[in-house]
C-alpha cells in the first residue's frame, strides 16, 4: 500500500523522539508486545492507547514488515540522519557565544587569582575548581562543535562527489558554497591565530600557569587540575585549527571553482544580453580584448623588398615630356554608310551624290568618298540613280573622272 | 645629453627571434604548445621585452602561461565580435552542462576537452542561430570565419575529423567574461542607460513644447 507523505510527515512530527530512537537503535520487533514495550517511555499520557499507536505506525509506514519482523524502513534512518546533520550544524554565532562564555570564565578566574601572590591562601578553591571545570567543558564543546561541523562538511563534499543527478548537484553545490561562506570561513576567522579564540585561550593558559605555580608549594590537587587544563588547551587548540584547515582544503577548491565559474557565467550572460539588445558597443572589445594586427606586417619580408626594388629599377632620371598647353585636335569622325543613308532618307532629291558626300564628309579622302558612294548605290538601288554623263571631281589634290549619281525619290514612294 | 644605448650584439639576440617576432606580429598568442618558440621567450623574456619595446610593442605575459603582443593597431571590434559570440555561447553551454561531467566544473577541463564541430551548441536553437547570424556566421562559414581565425591567433588547435581543442590563450576570453561580471562594467552600463533615458526624455519634452511661432498661431 502506498505511503501518504502528508500523513507520514505528520506522524513523524508528533512522535519524533520515538521514531528517532527507533531508527538509531535499528529496532526490530517480532510482536506488537515488543513494540508496545519499546514505546512505553514515549507515551505522553496514560490514556494513550499503545495498540492504536502501533496500528498507526504500520499504516503510515514508520514500521514495515520484514520476513519475520517489523522494523523502520531504511530510508527513514537516512532521512533523519540527513535532517539532523543539517540542523545541528553550529553557526559561527554559537561558537562566538561559547568564546564569550570562555572570556567571562577566564575573567572571573583572573579576578579570583589576582590577590594571590605566593600560595593558595585566601582563594575560594571550590569556585576555582568550578571555573576550571566550566572552562574545560566549554572548551570541549567548542572543539566538538568545530569537529562536528567539519565532519558534516566532509560528508557533504563526499555526497556531492557521488551524486549523479544533475539537478540535485546544482542545489548541493550551492549548499556547499553556503557551508564554506557561512560556516567554515567565519569559524576559521574566529579560531585563527589572530582571532578571539586564540586570545581567550592564551589568557586561560596564563591563568592556569599562575594557578599551577601557586599550588606548587602545597602540591595541592587544584594545581594538577590547572596543569591538565593548560595542556588540554594547547592540544585542543591545535587540533581544532588543524581540523578546520583540513575542511577548508577539502571544500575550498570546490567553492573557489564554483564561485569563479559563477562569475564567468555572470559575465557571459551579461555580454550575451547586451548583444541580444543590440548594444554591441557596450562590449568595448577593442578595449577589453586587444588583439594585435599589424597592417604593414609584410614591410620587412623579402617579397616586400623585391617589390620595392622592382619599382626602384624603373626609375628614370629624365623627367617625362611636358604636355602641350593646347588640347589635342578633335578626332576626325568616321563616316558610315548607315549615317549617310539616315541623312539621305530625310532628303527628297540630291543632284550629285558625290558632291553631296564631299560636302558632308569634310576631310574624307577620295577612296572614302567613292566607297561611301558605292555602298549607298548598292543599299538604295531604287533611289541612287546612275546618270550617263561623266564629269571630273576634284577631291583634295586628286581629280576623279566619274559618272554622276543622283538621289531621287523612289517611284513607289511618290 | 643622454648616451644612446649600445645595440645588442647579434650573439645576444634570442635564437628564435625571427619566428617569434613574425608570429607575435600576426596577433598570434604563443603558449607551451608552441614548444621551442615559447621556451625561447620564456628564457629570454627580458631581452624580448626590451627589443619589442624599442619597436613600439608591449610583450604581455599571461598568468596562464602564454605571451602575446600589444601595439597601436589591433583587430577591429567587428572582427572580434564573431569570435566573442562564438566563445561566449560555448562557455554558456559548458556552464549549463557542467554537472553532466565527472569533474562538475568546466573551467578546469577547458583545455583538455575536445570539441566536435558537429556537436556545438551554436546552431541548436533559434535564439543561438540568430545571434550567430547577427555576427555573420552560419554553420557553413563557422570554420572559416571563426575557428580558423581563432587558430591563427593561437587560441585553439584544429584537429582531424572536424574537432578542435582550446589552447591556453583562450583564457583571454575568460578574463573578458570576468571583466563583464565586474561591478564597474555593470555600473558603466547603468550610467549609459540612464544617460540615454535622460536624452530620450529631454527630446520627448522638447517635442511636447510647442515652438514660438506655433504658440502665436494658437
Amino acid at each position: 500500500m502506498p505511503i501518504n507523505p502528508a500523513n507520514f510527515l505528520s506522524f513523524l512530527a508528533r512522535h519524533y523522539r520515538a521514531v528517532e530512537d527507533l531508527c538509531r537503535q535499528r529496532a526490530r520487533f517480532t510482536s506488537d508486545d515488543e513494540i508496545a514495550a519499546f514505546l512505553q517511555p514515549y507515551l505522553e499520557t496514560a490514556d494513550t492507547n499503545p495498540a492504536r499507536l502501533i496500528s498507526q505506525m504500520k499504516e503510515v509506514g514508520v514500521l514495515v514488515p520484514g520476513t519475520e519482523d517489523w522494523s523502520p524502513p531504511g530510508f527513514l534512518a537516512r532521512f533523519l540522519d540527513e535532517l539532523q546533520n543539517r540542523h545541528t550544524l553550529a553557526s559561527p554565532q554559537v561558537i562566538q557565544g561559547w568564546i564569550a562564555k570562555l572570556t567571562d570564565l577566564v575573567s572571573r578566574l583572573e579576578k579570583t587569582l589576582a590577590p594571590a601572590t605566593v600560595g593558595l591562601e585566601g582563594l575560594e578553591l571550590d569556585f576555582v575548581h568550578y571555573l576550571l571545570d566550566e572552562i574545560d567543558q566549554t572548551f570541549r564543546a567548542i572543539s566538538d562543535t568545530v569537529h562536528g561541523n567539519c565532519d558534516r562538511i566532509a560528508s557533504e563534499v563526499a555526497a556531492y562527489r557521488t551524486i549523479e543527478d544533475a539537478q540535485h548537484l546544482r542545489h548541493r553545490l550551492s549548499r556547499l558554497v553556503s557551508l564554506h561562506d557561512d560556516f567554515l570561513e567565519p569559524v576559521i576567522r574566529i579560531i585563527d591565530i589572530t582571532g578571539d579564540f586564540q586570545a581567550v585561550t592564551e589568557r586561560i593558559a596564563m591563568a592556569c600557569a599562575k594557578l599551577t605555580a601557586l599550588a606548587e608549594p602545597d602540591e595541592a590537587p587544584i594545581g594538577e587540575e590547572a596543569r591538565r587544563v593548560q595542556q588540554e588547551i594547547v592540544w585542543l587548540r591545535r587540533a581544532v585549527i588543524q581540523r578546520a584547515e583540513e575542511s577548508k582544503r577539502e571544500l575550498g577548491p570546490l567553492c573557489e571553482a564554483a564561485a569563479r565559474e559563477s562569475r564567468i557565467a555572470i559575465g557571459v550572460n551579461r555580454a550575451l544580453e547586451a548583444i541580444r539588445q543590440g548594444q554591441r558597443e557596450r562590449l568595448s572589445l577593442e578595449r577589453f580584448l586587444p588583439v594585435l594586427e599589424d597592417t604593414d606586417r609584410t614591410l620587412l619580408v623579402d617579397a616586400s623588398i623585391a617589390r620595392y626594388l622592382r619599382v626602384a629599377t624603373q626609375f628614370h632620371d629624365q623627367p617625362p615630356p611636358e604636355l602641350p598647353a593646347e588640347g589635342p585636335a578633335k578626332l576626325a569622325s568616321y563616316w558610315t554608310v548607315r549615317t549617310m543613308l539616315c541623312e539621305l532618307d530625310q532628303i527628297d532629291e540630291v543632284e550629285d551624290l558625290l558632291n553631296w558626300l564631299m560636302e558632308h564628309c569634310q576631310g574624307a579622302t577620295a577612296d572614302q568618298a567613292l566607297n561611301l558612294l558605292l555602298a549607298i548605290a548598292e543599299h538604295r538601288p531604287d533611289r541612287a540613280i546612275h546618270a550617263v554623263a561623266r564629269q571630273n571631281y576634284q577631291i583634295k589634290h586628286i581629280c576623279v573622272d566619274a559618272s554622276r549619281w543622283r538621289w531621287e525619290l523612289s517611284h513607289g514612294k511618290s | 645629453m643622454e648616451n644612446p644605448k649600445p645595440p645588442l650584439p647579434p650573439e645576444a639576440l634570442p635564437g628564435q627571434l625571427a619566428d617569434v617576432f613574425h608570429d607575435l606580429r600576426l596577433g598570434k598568442h604563443l603558449c607551451r604548445d608552441d614548444g621551442v618558440l615559447y621556451r625561447d621567450i620564456e628564457q629570454n623574456e627580458a631581452t624580448y621585452r626590451l627589443l619589442l619595446k624599442q619597436l613600439g610593442y608591449e610583450l604581455v605575459s599571461h598568468g596562464k602561461g602564454f605571451y602575446y603582443l600589444q601595439g597601436t593597431s589591433s583587430l577591429s571590434s567587428q572582427r572580434l565580435e564573431s569570435l566573442t559570440v562564438f566563445v561566449l555561447l560555448l562557455f554558456q553551454d559548458l556552464e549549463d552542462r557542467k554537472f553532466e561531467n565527472r569533474e562538475r566544473m568546466w573551467e578546469k577541463t577547458l583545455l583538455s576537452q575536445v570539441f566536435s564541430m558537429g556537436e556545438l551548441p551554436h546552431f541548436a536553437t533559434a535564439e543561438k542561430r540568430k545571434m550567430m547570424s547577427a555576427v555573420g556566421v552560419t554553420q557553413d562559414t563557422l570554420a572559416k570565419k571563426v575557428l580558423r581565425v581563432l587558430a591563427s591567433l593561437g587560441m585553439l588547435e584544429l584537429m582531424p575529423q572536424n574537432q578542435f581543442r582550446f589552447r591556453a590563450p583562450i583564457y583571454r576570453f575568460v578574463d573578458l567574461c570576468l571583466q563583464y561580471a565586474s561591478d564597474e562594467w555593470a555600473k558603466q552600463g547603468l550610467a549609459e542607460a540612464t544617460a540615454a533615458a535622460a536624452v530620450a526624455e529631454t527630446s520627448a519634452q522638447s517635442e511636447d513644447v510647442p515652438a514660438d511661432d506655433e504658440e502665436e498661431n494658437v
